[in-house]
C-alpha cells in the first residue's frame, strides 16, 4: 500500500468564467506519473444510466440544442446541487440521471436525423481548435436541419437588443475568410 | 596712421535668415488626419471587442448548457467511488467507520494505493 | 559584377535548414494530434474535455458522437495521484 494525495475533476468550471474557491483549493496535480481507477461498479440500490458517450466536438455542435430541450432538468439538477448544502452528489442522482438521459435523447435524435450536418460541423469545430466562428456555414446548415426535424432552436441569452446574434451574421470578423460566409 | 574703417557705404546685410520652401502641408492638415486614421482605428477596434464580447457570450453559453451533464457524470463517478471506499473499509475494518463528523459528501483527498501498479 | 556562388551556398543551407525544421515540426505536430491541426489556447475546460475524450475514444484528439459510452465508461475515470511521504 502506498499512500498518495489524489486529483479529480470535481468541479466541472471554466477558468475565464468564475473564480471558483473551491477549483482553487483543488488545484491540478503536478508531475503525477500514475493514476488512480477504481472499476468497482455501481452499487445496485442505484438506479442505472447509460453514460453519454459523445466527445467534446459533438457535445459543443450539440450543445445549444441540449440547452434548448433539457433545459427544465438542467435547471432542476443544478439548483437541487446548489441548495443541497454539500450533499448533492447522494442527493442529486435522481436529477442527475435525467439530465443525462435527455442529452443523451437529444444527442441520438440529432444523429438519426441530421448527421451529416452534425457530422460536418463537428469535424470543422476539431480541425479548427474549437472555435465556433469558424464554422458557420456547417452551423447554419445544422440549425436549419434540427429545427426543421427536432424543432430545436439555438438561441442565444442575453444578447444585446437590436443586432444580430453573432452566430447568424454572415460575416464573421475572426474568421479565417471574414467575408460572407454562406 | 589711419585706423581701420568700415568700406565706404558699410558692411553688406549678413544673411542669417534660411531661405528654404516650406515643404508638406500645414501642420494642422497632419493633424487632422492623424485624426481620422485613429477614429478609423478605434471605430474598428470597438466593433471588434463588440463581436469578441458576443463570441466569448456564445462559448460561455454552450458550456452552460454541457455544465450539468458532465457535472452528473461526475458525481455518479464519485459516488460510486465513495460506495467502494466504503464497502472496502468496512470489508478491512468490520465496522462502518466515519472520517468526517458531518453528512455531506467529501471527497478523500488522501488514498491509499495498491502496492502493485497494474498500468 | 556577379556574385560569386560560393556566397550563396550558406544561404542555401540556410533555407533549407530552416524549412527541414519547420516541416519537420509541422508533420510532428500533425502526427501527434491524429493527422488533425493542433489545438492551442485551450483552457481547463478544454483540458478536461480532452482527457474525457481519450476516456471515450482512447485518443486525446478522437471524436465520437454517439449518444451511449463504450462498456466500462462510467468505471474508467482516473484520478491523478501524487506520492506523499508523510
Amino acid at each position: 500500500m502506498r499512500f498518495h494525495c489524489t486529483f479529480g475533476v470535481n468541479f466541472w468550471t471554466f477558468e475565464s468564467f468564475q473564480p471558483n474557491t473551491a477549483a482553487m483549493a483543488n488545484r491540478e496535480a503536478r508531475f503525477n506519473q500514475t493514476v488512480l481507477v477504481d472499476t468497482t461498479p455501481m452499487p445496485d440500490h442505484i438506479p442505472k444510466v447509460e453514460e453519454i458517450g459523445a466527445t467534446s466536438a459533438p457535445l459543443l455542435s450539440a450543445s445549444y440544442f441540449i440547452g434548448d430541450r433539457c433545459k427544465a432538468y438542467n435547471d432542476d439538477f443544478m439548483k437541487c446541487k446548489d441548495e443541497s448544502n454539500g450533499r448533492g452528489e447522494f442527493d442529486c442522482l435522481k436529477e442527475g440521471r435525467k439530465v443525462t438521459r435527455c442529452a443523451a435523447s437529444v444527442i441520438k435524435d440529432i444523429n438519426t436525423h441530421c448527421l451529416d450536418q452534425f457530422k460536418a460541423h463537428w469535424e470543422c469545430l476539431e480541425n479548427n481548435n474549437h472555435q465556433l466562428w469558424e464554422c458557420r456555414r456547417p452551423e447554419v446548415q445544422l440549425n436549419s436541419c434540427v429545427f426543421d426535424k427536432l424543432g430545436l432552436k439555438k438561441t442565444l441569452p442575453g444578447a444585446p437588443e437590436g443586432q444580430v446574434p453573432v452566430h447568424l451574421r454572415p460575416k464573421q470578423k475572426y474568421a479565417q475568410y471574414p467575408g460572407p460566409q454562406w | 596712421m589711419p585706423q581701420d574703417m568700415p568700406p565706404t557705404g558699410g558692411y553688406a546685410q549678413v544673411q542669417y535668415k534660411r531661405n528654404i520652401p516650406a515643404r508638406g502641408f500645414k501642420p494642422a492638415y497632419y493633424m487632422i488626419g492623424m485624426h481620422v486614421i485613429m477614429a478609423y482605428g478605434f471605430y474598428k477596434y470597438f466593433h471588434g471587442a463588440r463581436e469578441q464580447r458576443e463570441l466569448a457570450r456564445e462559448k460561455m453559453w454552450s458550456r452552460h448548457h454541457l455544465t450539468p451533464l458532465l457535472q452528473a457524470e461526475e458525481d455518479r463517478d464519485q459516488v460510486r467511488r465513495h460506495y467502494a471506499d466504503k464497502a472496502r473499509e468496512k470489508e478491512l475494518l468490520g465496522t462502518d467507520i466515519k472520517v468526517y463528523n458531518s453528512d455531506r459528501f467529501v471527497r478523500p483527498t488522501f488514498a491509499y494505493t495498491p502496492s502493485n501498479l497494474t498500468q | 559584377m556577379g556574385v560569386p556562388f560560393e556566397a550563396l551556398l550558406p544561404y542555401g543551407i540556410i533555407i533549407t535548414m530552416f524549412g527541414v525544421s519547420g516541416y519537420g515540426l509541422h508533420y510532428v505536430k500533425r502526427f501527434a494530434n491524429d493527422g488533425k491541426k493542433a489545438r492551442w489556447n485551450r483552457d481547463l475546460w478544454d483540458r478536461q474535455m480532452m482527457e474525457r475524450d481519450q476516456r471515450i475514444t482512447g485518443s486525446f484528439r478522437g471524436q465520437s458522437s454517439n449518444h451511449q459510452a463504450p462498456t466500462g465508461f462510467d468505471v474508467s475515470n482516473p484520478w491523478k495521484i501524487e506520492s506523499r511521504i508523510y
